[in-house]
């Protein structure tokens, strides 16, 4: 009997402590999605800071462009917006989603801009413009690194999720899927840089 | 005061200690779980003495108790960040533009300079609206400071200053390895109440079936004695873990007034716990568990011997003995003037007091070095005032650019590289090409922006930005570690005669990266010999005489007066000849002797002292090597004062 005893005892003991672990471990992963994701918003706000400068040094030279440089305000309007709603909870794959569609719009539209400022050599010889498009291209290295950490996270959260067993209770516990961070208009904003 | 080599022995034997203690209360609950168990059943045996009942019951008791300390200790040693999100903290990023945030990290940055440690992560609390912080961590590899947004938005600069210098001082007095260990034993008793509880119910389940009230009563009471032993041994676990704590707590608050030398910041940080209506309150409502590694008592009233802080008016009264214990209410004009200090940033370096005595003076800049290596020594891990001013100065001649990109992780990446570098053009030629194939475009493209402010860097800046940029580089994810791990093995394998200096901060890099991004090591800390590690410590001390250079003679006297600080050893220690002298031996015998105990890392540290300082002579690049190889043995040195001049 006193066997018996043991052996349930150390069954139970043993089982609680696995789901303990399992659990500890989700809201690991969790956290740490939460804070690559801070280092993105960094990098984010830095941006969206720069880009009136740049709208406002523009200005000057493309007075024919209005269109595009409001479009520029507006896609980086929406997009801080978009990143403020993500900043309190990076784990919700729909605001993700709207973020993903605002930057997208952004690159696009920034893309245009920079294609359009082909045909102002005094804008681009501009020193200002210069130092604002120097730092803005950094900025856009950081986000992009700081946006490949984040994935990391959010792919080792995704699978920790979806894994025997925890993937039995995850979603009870209210875990779900992040969503990763990937903008497909960068290369846009590349293209005309070729040339030199 | 004893040295920091002796507090650190005297900490790793104070939690050898703790194992007796709670294996003389693990003895207790089973003679007593075993008297119980022989009352409930013994009905049928007349024996007072029945091996099997004893041997199992010891065996249930030792394996709950051991499951529960065990699990906590592991998860502890997941290291302090996940202390810190246990209890809701949030990472505040190292470059964050937030004012109050930024003088936070700022106030961070210089103690970790100052004491010679890697940037801890810093992790804000922000529901807590009393007066906090806690440090936690296994080790200083993976510390972390926490602070609450009341801390952050009530406390001035100085009073900031003061309760980062305590948390510092818990880190660097080894509090956290002990405050660990008893979490986790007090945890395993906890759960012996727990399996208690369960028993418990599981027996009323049972006696509900017809034939189960046969076993079911015997159950419960079995349950209930568990139960009721589970909780005994917690108080008494409590209790040893308040005293323990109570008593850190006093030296925690002495050490950071040496550190900052400035009693008043320290106490007013004190004083307005008192002051505020939250105190130092932390609502989390696991804050039970890390209670005593807070700053204040984080529960509203508790005194007495469960409680884990001295009572506040005693600890004020030891810094600022003319306080009168009272505590006026704080004022909203107080609250907006810390905010508005914040924005303009900096403030006023307070005034010193003249009596304490500072730190040994050692003149490094190639003159005569007055001081004895035991005297130079008195300053690891107990930095002065003079070294918090010192690493104030050096952050604001660093180069902007390069403290830029110290702070975030994409640019301290390129910076790490760029001190990596190597000052033949030769071998630096051969590492950037190494770059350009390996690295990404931009971060070799920003390697080569870094590289322009590269004529502003001097000798003594390298050690401290290596320190910054491991609070940014924690930051990768392990991926992207990884890849940033081959490129500086490739760095300095790309010629096997990369400098020392070069290569003791890779290995201090690594060392302490490892730690935080790779597996943990789990294994168990036990400590070397000295004489099982002569061959390490001849090397050691060999490849440092070497590079002060000089003919055979002079260097064999210089090595020969260097062993004289490990009588010990000194019979068979001996000179590695030039040929043998290679990297590779280095870095296998800076990682065997990371074992040593600490009484034996001094003397090691004296010898390695006297092998650079043997021509009487200490150059900034031998002093900064100095102290990349004592950070390598986990004695972590001040930056050198009047260090070129």
């Amino acid at each position: 009997m006193v066997i018996a005893l043991i052996v349930v005892l150390v069954l139970v003991v043993a089982v609680a402590i696995f789901a303990i672990g399992l659990y500890n471990n989700l809201v690991r992963s969790r956290n740490q999605v939460k804070n690559q994701y801070s280092q993105i918003d960094v990098q984010l706000k830095r941006r969206y800071d720069l880009i009136p400068n740049l709208v406002e040094t523009a200005k000057k030279y493309m007075s024919h462009e209005q269109e595009t440089l409001e479009a520029v305000i507006n896609a980086r309007n929406s997009a801080m917006s978009a990143a403020g709603k993500v900043g309190g909870n990076p784990v919700d794959a729909e605001s993700m989603q709207g973020l993903i569609a605002a930057e997208t719009a952004l690159q696009g539209s920034l893309g245009k801009l920079f294609a359009l400022s082909e045909a102002y050599p005094d804008l681009k010889a501009n020193e200002n413009m210069m130092q604002l498009n120097e730092e803005l291209t950094s900025t856009e290295n950081k986000v992009a690194f700081a946006r490949q950490a984040y994935n990391d996270s959010v792919m080792r959260f995704n699978t920790a999720i979806e894994s025997f067993p925890a993937n039995m209770f995850a979603g009870g516990m209210g875990f779900k899927q992040a969503e990763s961070f990937e903008v497909e208009a960068e290369f846009e904003r590349d293209a005309p840089e070729v040339k030199f | 005061m004893n040295d920091f080599f002796a507090r650190q022995d005297e900490a790793r034997r104070k939690s050898g200690y703790l194992v007796f203690h709670f294996a003389g209360a693990l003895l207790a609950i089973v003679v007593l779980m075993y008297l119980i168990i022989l009352v409930i059943f013994g009905s049928e045996t007349k024996r007072l003495f029945v091996p099997e009942l004893f041997l199992g019951v010891t065996a249930v008791t030792s394996a709950i108790l051991g499951f529960g300390s065990l699990y906590k200790t592991l998860a502890l040693r997941q290291g302090g960040a996940s202390v810190a999100s246990m209890m809701g903290g949030e990472l505040i990023q190292t470059n964050t533009t937030d004012p109050l945030l930024r003088r936070v990290l700022n106030l961070v940055e210089e103690m970790a300079i100052a004491s010679g440690v890697p940037m801890p992560p810093v992790f804000l609390m922000p529901h807590e609206k009393g007066i906090n912080a806690f440090a936690a961590g296994y080790n200083p590899d993976d510390a972390v400071v926490g602070v609450t947004r009341g801390a952050v938005e009530t406390l001035t600069r100085d009073e900031l200053q003061g309760v980062i210098a305590h948390e510092f001082s818990h880190i660097l007095n080894g509090d956290m390895r002990l405050n660990i260990r008893l979490i986790g034993w007090v945890h395993g008793i906890l759960l012996i109440h727990i399996v208690g509880y369960w028993v418990f119910r599981g027996s009323l389940e049972v006696s509900q079936s017809r034939d189960g009230a046969k076993i079911g009563i015997p159950l419960m009471a079995a349950g209930v004695a568990f139960m009721a032993l589970g909780l005994i041994g917690v108080l008494f676990g409590r209790m040893i873990k308040s005293a323990v704590s109570r008593q850190r707590e006093y030296l925690a608050d002495a050490s950071a007034v040496q550190f900052t030398r400035n009693p008043d910041g320290i106490g007013n940080a004190l004083v307005k716990i008192g002051r505020l209506s939250d105190h130092s309150r932390i609502k989390h409502r696991r804050a039970e568990e890390i209670s005593h590694m807070f700053f204040g008592s984080p529960f509203k009233r508790m005194s007495g011997l469960m409680s884990t802080h001295p009572p506040l008016v005693n600890r004020i009264q030891r810094i600022l003995p003319h306080f009168d214990g009272n505590f006026p209410q704080i004022t909203a004009q107080e609250i907006s003037d810390v905010r508005q200090s914040a924005l303009v940033g900096g403030g006023p370096v307070p005034s010193m007091l003249s009596h304490t005595s500072g730190p040994p003076s050692v003149t490094v800049d190639g003159k005569e070095v007055v001081a004895e290596p035991g005297e130079m020594l008195e300053v690891v891990g107990a930095p002065f005032r003079e070294h918090l001013e010192a690493s104030r100065r050096l952050i604001s001649r660093l180069p902007d650019e390069l403290l830029q990109a110290a702070r975030e992780p994409f640019g301290s990446r390129a910076l790490v590289y760029v001190l990596l570098l190597d000052d033949n053009p030769d071998i630096r030629e051969r590492q950037l090409d190494v770059l350009r194939k390996q690295a990404d475009q931009p971060v070799y493209d920003e390697t080569l922006r870094l590289l322009k402010w590269e004529q502003e860097l001097t000798a003594e800046m390298r050690l401290p930005l290596v320190d910054l940029s491991l609070g940014a580089l924690r930051a990768l994810s392990p991926a992207q570690y990884e890849a940033f791990r081959g490129n500086v093995e490739a760095l300095s394998m790309a010629d096997e005669s990369i400098s020392l200096f070069e290569y003791t901060l890779r290995h201090i890099l690594m060392r302490h990266l490892d730690a935080s991004l790779r597996k943990p090591r789990l294994s168990v800390a036990h400590s070397h010999s000295l004489s099982s590690l002569r061959k390490e410590c001849s090397m050691v001390l060999s490849i440092l005489t070497r590079h002060g250079h000089g003919d055979e003679e002079t260097l064999t006297r210089a090595f020969h007066a260097a062993s004289q600080h490990l009588p010990k050893l000194q019979n068979s220690l001996a000179l590695v000849p030039e040929n043998k002298c290679h990297l590779a031996g280095f870095h296998r015998a800076l990682n065997r002797l990371e074992k040593l105990s600490f009484h034996d890392k001094k003397g090691l540290l004296m010898a390695c002292l006297q092998c650079v300082t043997f021509d009487k002579k200490l150059t900034v690049t031998e002093a900064e090597l100095f102290r990349a190889v004592a950070d390598s043995l986990e004695c972590p040195m001040p930056p050198w004062l009047k260090l070129g001049g």
